[in-house]
């Protein structure tokens, strides 16, 4: 049954039954728990939140204002929940959920964040909008309101085993010619792209990007890999790192996806497993997996970038900065550093991979989204906002004077990419792995043993 | 007037008993969703982001938002300062003491019903800040302004307390209702905000680095 129609402006591509309406309604309250609740209950419309989001700068319309995003989910708390909501709704805009707001929330919650938390850090009181913003998208993705394009993305991860749809062949072909690559390059016939190898220390979870669009960056990878004499192995089902649950609000899905990796890791008798360069991959499943999956992880997750900075530090890699001798900047994904703590390991590499290094302004945990999060990227219909919204991080890359623009993401590239053509930046991107395989000064192949790694 | 003051008092203790049971029941009320468990390995720990969150985090320079808008961020801070002190005198006159420095709290009070005007006037005319007001920001503010004009009444002359004491018993009856629970929450979502970032050891880490 259609509940009522739904304003032409939020172009849905369905009716919104009563029945999905309570559904919105359910899963949002099985999604709150006490710092949530408390949360909801915080936001003294200060305002000031509004200039902390890419959206609204770019953008200022109130639909924008982080707040604003927040507020809508709130208030389905406050007229839920508070007496004083029940009571006195338009007090506070504690409206009740109907096809209208739905509509409106699907519009803001997905078209207008990319659930960077840059509005999080920086609220005055310290809510935690991100998280709310994701419960709203939650609750919709329990009523099947996620944007068809995300979901697909979703989807194709669950039938396939990566959200590209790169078939098991596909994928096994790569790997070969990549690994003659790896024998053209080291000058090793022996060095391999180890797949489905047991146990070894680590497995290694790509974005399945790399595959499809940027193959020297996995072979970036297995060049590192192979001079530090690191035990790991590619697997040749579940490889993929990313994780579109996190944007779609699907928890069920999210810790299921997540949930592969370890499997496949256990199958292969890996110790640990290396999380790619991708920074929502490293936030789902390093922190975000164990709580979807309700236990903890069995084996450890790892950044690439630890690993890398590791290998430097304990000397099993040398580098060669003059390789990169022009200007390099460094972008920090949103879910990499300000959600996922991993903030030292790359300017650690990178104060050895090359020769000048200039910080982006601000920096760190404040620095900008580049407007890929959220599942931006795969939301066609929210492309231009994107663009828009993405001008921030272009007027930073453009400050900076930088001929080399390295982000430890592969989403953050293709966004970046997109910038660099819009905008003219005409910089150069790339990851901290290719930085670092340029840069890498290979040993004599005598110290390489048979497995393709140096003796340990 | 003043044969009306121990009935003004009685209610006086009736709104406060009615805010603090309003509040307790808000708190009881957002505990019962439960703490969920977490499971995810932490990688700094919660202690430090709280001291984080609690201490220097709360410095303006810790947050752009407070940065780019310094007088806002001073406002604020002078506007809390008056209402803290409308309480304290309020609570003296309650316990039917004399407050000693008045002329002081008065300046105080002053500059703090000055901020809050100001603070109005800019959720009035800023487009991006009348855009997110709703009904309550209006009647908090106004509430709230009412109540430090009332005690800066007061504390210039006696007559005024039965005013102080009406407008008192309608702000505290009110705190639970709309915004003014941030009373409560304020130090609840900075804790909350300090645990999550600490766990994942961002904070304070972060703020030991290069910033812009
Ligand atoms: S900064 Fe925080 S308290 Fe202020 S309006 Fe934004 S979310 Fe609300
Ligand atoms: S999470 Fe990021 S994109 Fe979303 S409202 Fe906050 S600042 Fe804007």
């Amino acid at each position: 049954m259609v509940n009522e129609a739904v304003p032409a402006a939020f172009s849905l591509e369905w009716p919104i039954t009563q029945t999905q309406l309570d559904k919105i309604v359910a899963a949002f309250d099985a999604a709150i728990d006490r710092d949530l609740a408390a949360q909801m209950l915080t936001c003294v419309h200060c305002g000031l939140c509004a200039d902390s989001c890419h959206y609204y700068l770019t953008d200022p319309r109130p639909e924008n204002i982080p707040a604003h995003k927040a507020e809508m989910v709130a208030g389905l708390y406050r007229r839920n929940h508070t007496l004083s909501g029940r009571l006195f709704p338009s007090l506070n805009h504690a409206r009740p959920m109907d096809a209208a707001r739905a509509a409106e929330w699907i519009d803001s919650l997905y078209g207008r964040c990319s659930l960077c938390a840059r509005c999080t850090v920086n609220c005055t009181v310290g809510i935690g909008l991100h998280q709310i913003i994701r419960a709203g998208r939650t609750a919709l993705a329990a009523a099947g309101l996620v944007p068809s394009a995300l979901q697909s993305t979703v989807d194709r991860a669950v039938e396939t085993g990566n959200n590209m749809g790169i078939s098991r062949d596909e994928w096994l072909e790569t790997i070969e010619w990549l690994t003659d690559e790896l024998r053209n390059e080291t000058g090793d016939p022996d060095a391999l792209l180890p797949i489905d190898k047991p146990d070894c220390d680590y497995l290694y979870a790509i974005n399945p990007r790399e595959a499809k669009f940027y193959p020297l960056s996995l072979l970036a990878a297995g060049k590192l890999f192979y001079a530090a004499g690191i035990s790991w192995t590619f697997a040749s089902d579940h490889y993929d790192v990313t994780n579109y649950g996190l944007f779609s609000g699907d928890n069920e899905i999210s810790g299921m996806i997540s949930g592969r990796l370890q499997e496949t890791a256990a199958r292969l008798n890996a110790k640990a497993i290396i999380l790619g360069e991708c920074g929502h991959g490293y936030n789902a499943n390093r922190w975000e997996g164990p709580e979807w999956r309700g236990k903890p992880h069995e084996r450890a997750e790892i950044s690439i970038l630890e690993i890398i900075q590791r290998s430097i530090q304990e000397g099993r890699i040398v580098l060669d900065p003059k390789r990169h001798a022009t200007r390099v900047t460094l972008h920090d994904p949103c879910n990499l550093v300000r959600l996922g703590g991993v903030i030292e390991p790359q300017r650690s590499i990178l104060s050895r991979a090359v020769s000048e290094f200039v910080e982006m302004t601000p920096n760190l945990e404040k620095n900008f989204c580049c407007g890929g999060g959220g599942g931006q990227l795969s939301m066609t219909r929210y492309a231009d906002r994107r663009i828009l919204a993405g001008r921030i991080k272009a007027d930073q890359i453009a400050a900076t004077e930088a001929k080399v623009v390295v982000a430890p993401c592969h989403n953050c590239i293709d966004q970046l990419s997109e910038l660099n053509r819009q905008y003219k930046l005409g910089v150069e991107i790339k990851t901290v792995t290719e930085m670092v395989a340029d840069a890498l000064v290979l040993a004599p192949r005598s110290a390489v043993t048979s497995d393709g790694g140096h003796p340990r | 007037m003043d044969s009306l003051l121990p009935i003004l008092r009685i209610f006086l203790a009736l709104a406060l008993a009615f805010a603090v049971v309003g509040l307790a029941h808000m708190l009881r009320k957002v505990r019962s969703f439960g703490k969920r468990e977490l499971f995810a390995e932490a990688n700094g720990t919660e202690i430090d982001g709280i001291r984080y969150a609690l201490g220097a985090g709360m410095m303006p320079w810790a947050k752009e938002s407070a940065r780019a808008h310094p007088a806002t961020y001073v406002a604020g801070v002078i506007y809390h300062c008056g209402i803290f002190a409308a309480f304290l005198i309020l609570v003296l006159s309650f316990l039917q003491v004399e407050p000693t420095g008045s002329r002081l709290l008065v300046v105080l009070m002053s500059l703090g019903l000055i901020a809050g005007l100001g603070l109005l006037i800019k959720r009035m005319i800023t487009p991006s800040l009348s855009a997110i007001s709703v009904p309550d920001d209006l009647v908090a503010n106004l509430l709230v302004n009412l109540y430090v004009a009332s005690g800066i009444a007061y504390l210039i002359n006696v007559s005024w307390l039965p005013l102080f004491y009406l407008v008192s018993i309608l702000l505290l009856i009110y705190i639970p209702i709309g915004k003014i629970r941030h009373c409560a929450l304020f130090f609840v979502t900075r804790l909350i905000f300090g645990r999550y970032f600490g766990r994942r050891g961002v904070y304070p880490a972060a703020s030991a680095k290069i910033k812009a």
